[in-house]
């Protein structure tokens, strides 16, 4: 079990945004989390990855209990296990692409030839070769979602978390980056747990976990990952 | 430090190269600040050495002519004006890299969701400070090496250093060298400590939201208890002693620059109204933008209020010292014609009267007995000693004061009464400075050498400040008759003259012999004014370097805030605004700040202004002139509101109009 939380709460003042969530990911698996707007996904998201404290509840990741552990040592969880993927890719605009991928390794202490190498080759993994010293207001939405991709991979994390990472690109470049996701998990082993309230990227996981009102309201296991199935769209359709 | 720092210098490089221009008023306000300090601090000690050279070759005696010389009120004024630009220095790299850290909020946050410690995020920061610090200070040094020449030659230009060579700039000393580069880059780091530390402090997720409505209210109320506290205790200490007025006067800054939030919220709502009747369209917009984030806006106009408060006061404190000396020249020179040797011209208007030449006593003798003349009473010079010390006498004649005035600070009886002991008995009137040297009160008997080597007793009959003697120097002034007997003086140096009505000065001047010159007061003393005027009007000079890092920090922030919002911007263009409203909303905005921040500023000046004057009223005569006086700077006034918002509303014209002619596409795709 790679990701685990135990009746997780959180509360805005006196707003409750998750109520009592219990959630179990399985190592390689790709999941979708999705729902309303204001049902909770992006805050469940947010504690997963240890960018944010629950108010009750506990959530795992491997075998760190995330609520016992301190603000530097999320840091350190973040830069080893987690590759963040945003919907608005969210790259530092100051630096160039192979800089931005390199980031994460920089920050972990990996020497700065070494860290822009291994970036230059996930660059070209995601299919960014010879974009890697543009700067992101010099490339396309696709171009910079696959960069943010590229950044999200480069540590080699133990899971990867995308929030609505095709929400801010056509439909054929937001296809792309799905399959670019999917291929890269079926190639490096990894969890991919991808919020987003668009049916046909949800119907490209294995599991559809669908929030209501800050608690679970249905979990569904995907045996393919074609077309979505009738089934699922008529489930999302409803929400 | 830790190994991290070294890796965040290409990061922070890659920031200050993508933006050039902050960087350079960054280090450009670096720059100023220790090019003034530098400069000052390495030209003082110079122009102290020459000071005290220029008075050992006036004085016969030479000795003691380092105890004779108090700093100079000129220089002591350079020094603070050095203090000031640090500060102001200090406070504007602050302002900027508070500014520099909101726009960069997403960007921090970013870090921290891949990873970055709290740590991590302060050193980022704390790079690009020692980097911006260290190539500020450096060619601050350089700066302020070829701004120490000019000062010099500055200080020599006013005639305050007679009878030498300009000084030459020797081997800047190495502790004020240390000191500067210590200060250029301890005070970026510093001043980026507090930003990059509560940067370290953001949660990733809230620096990726805006900030929170209740957050700013509970910063804003902070903000007005941390200033009110400033500014009691500036009040507090300005009310215990003026020594401590200069910490008063930054802690007053302080006050204000932590209430602004607090006054924006406070004053934009009493200004919308007229504002709406002239602007309907843009006011009620830019007034919305600095009310949603008043610390933001807070930012730029702390920078101008403390460019406003550093021009202010030190229009105060010039305004004070030329009103005073302008009283000086006017109460001392009240007669119509002076007589002097014409060698003796110069050192006339720089009060080194002493070891002069005399005028002609035959001369005299028939000024005296000209029917042209309606009343004449001369100055003698001469010296004594007491205690070891080398005092200079004045012999007046006490009958004929009206056209030689002394300035009493204290004298006993009546002043006639006083004028009558030293015309009947062995009396003097001593300035402040022996008084304060030698703890010597009214009545006291002072032992004097007189010329025969004997010594007199002379009774303290008064004190005054004397013009011959010069302000803040060792002298004695009295009777002509008691000088000759005791001293052995009996020539003129000066003779103070009125004419009879419709008299020809020409028949005056035949009667001259030798070098001697027959002056019209008047335009002599229109000299000296103007001689004191053109001090001012240097003076502002340096107040307008002192600000000019305040103006970069301004446009900096300007240029910041506007930047920012660029998406902003462009959401609005895509709504429907013209760029006409764009560049009308920026411009509003500016003005308003400006009028808060410069009605603020003006406010603070003048409290620091009065705390200045405090600080160097002492160092002036108390006499029935009265001090150096607080004056309010109302010239300073207007050029800091009028000068200082068109400053602001050039600033913002450039950002603004690129603002608003941006294409809608490119503002929305900003990041």
């Amino acid at each position: 079990m790679i990701i685990r939380t135990e009746n997780l709460v959180k509360q805005f003042g006196k707003t409750a945004v998750l109520r009592g969530i219990n959630l179990h990911v399985q190592a390689g698996e790709f999941v979708a989390v999705t729902g309303q707007s204001g049902s909770g996904k992006s805050t469940l998201l947010h504690l997963i990855g240890g960018l944010d404290r629950p108010t009750g509840g506990k959530v795992w990741l491997e075998d760190h209990d995330l609520g016992t552990l301190t603000d530097d040592q999320l840091a350190a969880v973040r830069r080893q296990k987690i590759g963040y993927i945003f919907q608005i890719y969210n790259l530092i605009p100051v630096v160039n692409a192979r800089e931005n991928v390199a980031m994460p390794l920089i920050l972990d202490g990996v020497s700065r030839k070494e860290a822009l190498t291994r970036a230059d080759r996930v660059l070209d993994m995601v299919g960014l070769n010879g974009l890697e010293r543009m700067f992101p207001a010099e490339l396309s939405g696709g171009q910079q979602q696959r960069v943010a991709i590229a950044r999200a991979l480069v540590i080699e994390p133990s899971i990867i978390l995308a929030d609505e990472p095709t929400g801010a690109l056509d439909t054929r470049t937001g296809d792309d980056i799905m399959t670019l996701l999917r291929h890269t998990l079926r190639h490096t082993q990894r969890t991919v747990v991808v919020v987003t309230h668009d049916p046909r990227i949800a119907a490209r996981t294995d599991r559809i976990i669908t929030l209501r009102d800050g608690m679970i309201e249905d979990v569904m296991s995907l045996a393919h990952h074609a077309a979505p199935s009738a089934a699922v769209l008529t489930i999302q359709g409803g929400l | 430090m830790t190994p991290f720092l070294p890796r965040f210098i290409p990061l922070a490089l890659r920031y200050m190269q993508r933006r050039k221009l902050r960087t350079a008023f960054t280090m450009l306000a670096i720059l100023f600040g220790v090019m003034v300090l530098f400069g000052t601090s390495t030209a003082m000690p110079v122009i102290r050495d020459a000071k005290i050279l220029s008075i050992a070759s006036t004085l016969s005696a030479g000795e003691n002519a380092e105890n004779d010389t108090s700093l100079d009120l000129s220089v002591a004024l350079m020094n603070s004006f050095g203090m000031l630009s640090l500060f102001v220095g200090g406070f504007l790299i602050f302002n900027t890299y508070r500014a520099v850290l909101v726009e960069r909020q997403r960007d921090l946050a970013l870090l921290r969701i891949v990873g970055a410690t709290r740590r991590q995020i302060g050193q980022l920061i704390l790079a690009e400070a020692l980097f911006q610090g260290l190539v500020g200070s450096l060619l601050g040094l350089l700066s302020g090496w070829v701004f120490a020449g000019w000062l010099i030659r500055f200080i020599y230009d006013t005639g305050i250093l007679p009878n030498i060579d300009v000084p030459a700039l020797g081997v800047p000393p190495l502790d004020a060298l240390l000191i500067a580069i210590g200060l250029g880059i301890g005070t970026a780091l510093l001043a980026a400590y507090l930003p990059a530390r509560r940067a370290g402090l953001m949660s990733p997720l809230a620096a990726l939201r805006p900030t929170a409505p209740d957050t700013e209210r509970r910063s804003t109320r902070i903000g007005w208890i941390a200033g009110a506290v400033c500014l009691i205790a500036a009040a507090a200490m300005l009310m215990i002693s003026g020594q401590i007025a200069m910490l008063a006067g930054f802690l007053c800054l302080l006050g204000v620059v932590l209430m602004m939030p607090g006054i924006i919220r406070v004053s934009i709502p009493l200004l919308l109204p007229l504002l709406r009747r002239f602007f309907p369209r843009s006011a009620d917009i830019a007034s919305g933008n600095i009310m949603r984030q008043p610390r933001r806006s807070a930012v730029t106009a702390n920078s101008l209020m403390v460019a406003f408060a550093v021009f202010v006061a030190s229009a105060a404190m010039v305004d004070a010292m030329h009103s005073y000396m302008v009283r000086l020249f006017t109460f001392h020179l009240a007669s119509d014609y002076l007589v002097m040797d014409q060698g003796n011209m110069l050192t006339m208007i720089t009060s080194n009267m002493d070891n002069q030449r005399v005028l002609d006593s035959q001369m005299v003798a028939q000024i005296n007995a000209s029917p042209e003349v309606e009343a004449v009473t001369g100055i003698r010079v001469g010296q004594t000693t007491y205690q070891g010390q080398s005092l200079m006498l004045v012999g007046i004649d006490p009958s004929r004061t009206a056209l030689r005035p002394l300035d009493f600070a204290a004298h006993v009886g009546t002043i006639d009464e006083a004028l009558a002991m030293i015309q009947n008995e062995r009396a003097v009137f001593v300035t402040p400075e022996v008084t304060r040297l030698y703890g010597i009160q009214i009545n006291d008997s002072l032992p004097l050498t007189t010329d025969s080597g004997s010594t007199q007793p002379y009774r303290v009959a008064g004190i005054v400040a004397d013009m011959t003697v010069g302000t803040g120097k060792l002298g004695l002034v009295l009777s002509q008759q008691h000088l000759s007997e005791d001293f052995g003086v009996q020539d003129d140096l000066v003779l103070y003259l009125n004419l009879v009505d419709d008299a020809d000065p020409a028949s005056v001047r035949q009667l001259l012999a030798g070098n001697a010159i027959l002056v019209d007061v008047a335009p002599f003393r229109q000299m000296g004014i103007s001689g004191v005027t053109d001090v001012t009007k240097s003076v502002y000079l340096f107040a307008l370097l002192v600000i000019a890092p305040a103006l970069l920090g301004l446009v900096n922030t300007l240029v910041i805030s506007i930047h920012e919002r660029t998406r902003e911007i462009g959401i609005m263009r895509a709504i429907g605004s013209g760029e006409q409203l764009i560049m009308r909303m920026v411009l509003m905005e500016t003005l308003l700040l400006s009028i808060i921040g410069g009605v603020a500023g003006i406010l603070a000046g003048l409290i620091c202004g009065a705390s200045l004057v405090a600080i160097f009223a002492p160092t002036t005569v108390v006499s029935t002139l009265g001090s150096m006086e607080f004056q309010f700077p109302v010239i300073g006034m207007i050029i800091a509101l009028v000068g200082g918002t068109a400053i602001a509303l050039l600033a913002s014209l450039s950002p603004a109009r690129r603002a608003a002619r941006m294409s809608v596409v490119d503002t929305l795709r900003f990041e």
